[in-house]
């Protein structure tokens, strides 16, 4: 035996090859159960770690977009409220200044109505006075000359007339 | 110079026109003149309130008709008639000049101008003894007239057509709430006619001053007779401002006319019955007192649309001697008008102005004269007002109260506390809508009474600034619905947290 | 008995008083008369009865041209 187990074939020892082929399966099936594995496991592990990190990351990226989606949508919401109340306001604006517009055509209308008036008044006012004067003038000056100059004659006719006048009325 | 050829003209035609022979004449002579009362012998056809000439610019009214003689009272010119002169009959009543031109003007119960100005240019002449409107030419009052003043519109509303007397001690503030009132409808369309009977010159100078300062002279004519002017034209001056004011009236417009004060105006009416010999009864008023200011009240309505659907509201201001309300005269105008403003001399010394005494107020008018909004949320103010002076009583024993009572009696105080208002700032219907809904549901129980005047001023400020849409809702609508009364409860809220 | 006021502006020529003497009895029957001179009428004649006017003067009918129209 010990002829096989030390001699060489060839010159090569078979039987440390074989040995040593035997201890290289043995440790091999002991380190894939002791350390290959559970290394395995440990990798994958990490690996679905590092997975689960960039799904939540991209979820999180995802709902980051949905929100500012949202919220644009808002902001431009109110952006089209605030144009629509500034629309209602420069209408109301317009409306209200067109009403003070129109009031003071009217009362441009009234006063001129009025002015007119007022002219046509003061015209008229102004011919009266002129009139009044002119006879106030005759009259003092009709008066100077009957102090001075009504002869007997015509005072005497005067009161003749005036008392057949009224004597030939009933009374 | 088209002017100097008519002119010419017409007197041409004029002369030729002349009657040769002179003019006949109805005339009487003078016999006494006695204390401004003129005696005139003859005149036999002359009418009662005819005007009578007695040559150079003075006129006297014949108020005593005898068979021989008549007795007329001297508008002017006392010291220059003498026995012996000539008095024609003018076969006139006493009249006035009416229309637009009035407006803004002071003038004297003939209708000649106290102001300095021009002489009036009339539309027409008005009698200033009218016919007051019958009974189917009238129709319901039924809109208010709002004087800006929190207290009458809330308590007391007067409608357009309605004759609401002021009534008080002297020194109270009834020429205050008469002006308050005229300062109150600037913008609203309506004419102010002010009487001033037998008052100072100086108050009168004063009333006109505060007019024009709050520009209410605009739309305001002032009729003034003062205590240095005769008996005769004290007598004229309230019929004088009835006719101006019916003027407008007639023509489909609405007045307010304020007659400061009556009781004067019945000294200067006693003071003639007196001197024409006329029979004199209790507190030496003549018979016809009662008739005095029955005619000249009744003159105020509501005309109906057929007749342009104007009217002519009245504040007749009587003045008491030592709150005597049932005296001869203040118990006669209580009973023409259709209401009273007690003011109360207590109050106004105790600081609550306008010193009105809620209790003996009255509107016979009532809520037909309110807006929706004002008569919805005025409904329960009377009844806590009521409430808050009966419980007062026992306040002022120091009685221990309990927390009911104390409440009535805080409630009340605030409610006092926010019907006070100062001169010459009437509040708009809006605001005083916004306050009665404020006061009514008793939304300030936290705020200490003195405190209310200036917490309901922020409000307002506060609601004008931030929610005018809303007032101006309240205020073209003229009611306070339940979304006004959400937005005031959140005004409120705020400040309160403030 | 009517009492009667005569006015004139200067003394009455006999002729015009018996004509004016002759119209207040036709007029009147029974009266007394007064007569007062008042140069301000100009002229013309003014006649008081008691109840009417009879105004003949100059100055009236001047002062009428001012008021007319």
């Amino acid at each position: 035996m010990t002829s096989i187990l030390a001699s060489t074939i060839l010159g090569i020892d078979w039987v440390k090859i074989l040995m040593h082929l035997i201890v290289f399966v043995v440790l091999m099936t002991g380190l894939t159960f002791l350390l290959y594995k559970p290394v395995l496991k440990f990798i994958k592990k990490r690996q679905d770690t590092i997975q689960e990190g960039l799904d939540k990351g991209k979820q999180m990226q995802e709902e980051a977009e949905s929100l500012k989606a949202e919220y644009d949508a808002k902001l431009a919401a109110c952006d089209q409220e605030i144009a629509d109340k500034q629309k209602t306001a420069q209408a109301e604006l317009d409306a209200y200044l067109e009403e003070q517009k129109q009031s003071a055509d009217h009362d441009i209308a009234a006063l001129k109505a009025k002015a007119q008036e007022d002219i046509a008044q003061e015209r008229q006012n102004a011919v009266e006075e002129m009139r009044g004067e002119v006879v106030d003038v005759a009259i003092k000056l009709t008066e100077e000359l009957l102090e001075k100059e009504i002869s007997e004659e015509d005072n005497s006719k005067l009161i003749q007339d005036c008392l057949s006048a009224w004597g030939g009325e009933h009374d | 110079m088209a002017d100097f050829h008519l002119i010419s003209q017409q007197l041409k035609e004029q002369l030729a026109a002349l009657p040769k022979t002179g003019s006949i004449q109805k005339a009487g002579r003078v016999k006494t003149v006695n204390d401004g009362v003129v005696l005139i012998e003859g005149l036999a056809d002359v009418v009662m309130g005819e005007l009578i000439y007695l040559g150079k610019d003075k006129y006297a009214l014949a108020l005593n008709l005898e068979e021989k003689q008549v007795g007329a009272i001297l508008l002017s010119g006392e010291n220059e008639v003498a026995a012996g002169d000539i008095a024609y009959a003018t076969h006139r009543v006493a009249s006035v000049p009416v229309g637009e031109d009035v407006l803004g003007r002071v003038i004297d119960p003939l209708g000649n101008p106290l102001d300095g100005g021009r002489n009036i240019r009339a539309k027409g002449y008005r009698n200033l003894e009218a016919p007051a409107p019958t009974i189917w030419q009238r129709t319901k009052v039924d809109s208010p007239l709002e004087t800006g003043i929190k207290a009458i519109d809330s308590i007391v509303p007067i409608g357009k057509g309605q004759r609401e007397l002021i009534i008080g001690d002297r020194q109270t503030g009834k020429t205050a709430l008469a002006v308050d009132a005229i300062i109150n409808q600037k913008g609203k369309n309506v004419v102010c006619v002010y009487v001033a009977i037998g008052q100072k010159i100086s108050t009168v100078r004063k009333l006109i001053d505060d007019l024009t300062a709050h520009d209410a002279m605009r739309y305001t004519v002032v009729v003034s007779a003062t205590a240095a002017e005769s008996a005769p034209l004290q007598y004229l001056a309230p019929y004088t401002g009835t006719a101006i004011a019916e003027d407008f009236m007639y023509r489909g417009k609405d007045a307010l006319i304020i007659y400061d004060d009556l009781s004067k105006h019945a000294v200067a009416y006693r003071t003639i019955s007196l001197l024409l010999r006329r029979p004199s009864g209790r507190e030496a008023y003549p018979g016809d007192i009662f008739y005095l200011h029955s005619r000249l009240l009744e003159r105020s309505a509501h005309l109906s649309p057929a007749l342009g659907g104007g009217s002519l509201t009245a504040l007749p201001i009587i003045e008491t001697l030592s709150g005597d309300i049932a005296a001869y005269v203040p118990t006669n105008v209580i009973s023409i008008t259709d209401g009273q403003i007690y003011l109360e001399s207590e109050l106004f010394h105790a600081g609550v102005r306008p010193a009105i005494n809620v209790g003996l107020s009255v509107s016979r008018v009532g809520s037909a004269a309110q807006t929706k909004a004002i008569k919805r949320l005025s409904g329960k103010i009377r009844l806590d007002l009521a409430h808050y002076r009966e419980m007062q009583l026992f306040a002022r024993f120091g009685a221990d109260l309990d927390a009911g009572t104390k409440a009535v009696l805080a409630r009340g105080e605030r409610l006092t506390e926010s019907l006070k208002q100062p001169r010459y700032q009437p509040v708009s219907m809006e605001d005083m809508a916004v306050e009665l809904f404020v006061m009514t549901n008793d939304l300030l129980r936290s705020v200490p009474a003195k405190e209310v005047p200036s917490f309901v001023g922020e409000l307002l400020t506060y609601m004008h600034q931030t929610q005018d849409a809303t007032m101006r809702k309240i205020r073209k609508a003229q009611d306070f619905d339940q979304e006004d009364e959400t937005v005031v409860r959140q005004a409120v809220e705020r400040l309160l947290n403030k | 008995m009517t009492n009667i006021h005569v006015t004139v502006a200067r003394p009455l020529l006999d002729t015009d008083r018996v004509k004016v003497e002759a119209f207040l009895a036709k007029k009147y029957g029974e009266y007394t008369v007064v007569y007062h001179v008042d140069d301000s009428l100009l002229g013309g004649i003014v006649i008081f009865d008691g109840e009417k006017v009879y105004d003949g003067s100059l100055k009236s009918k001047l002062d009428a041209l001012k008021t007319n129209g």
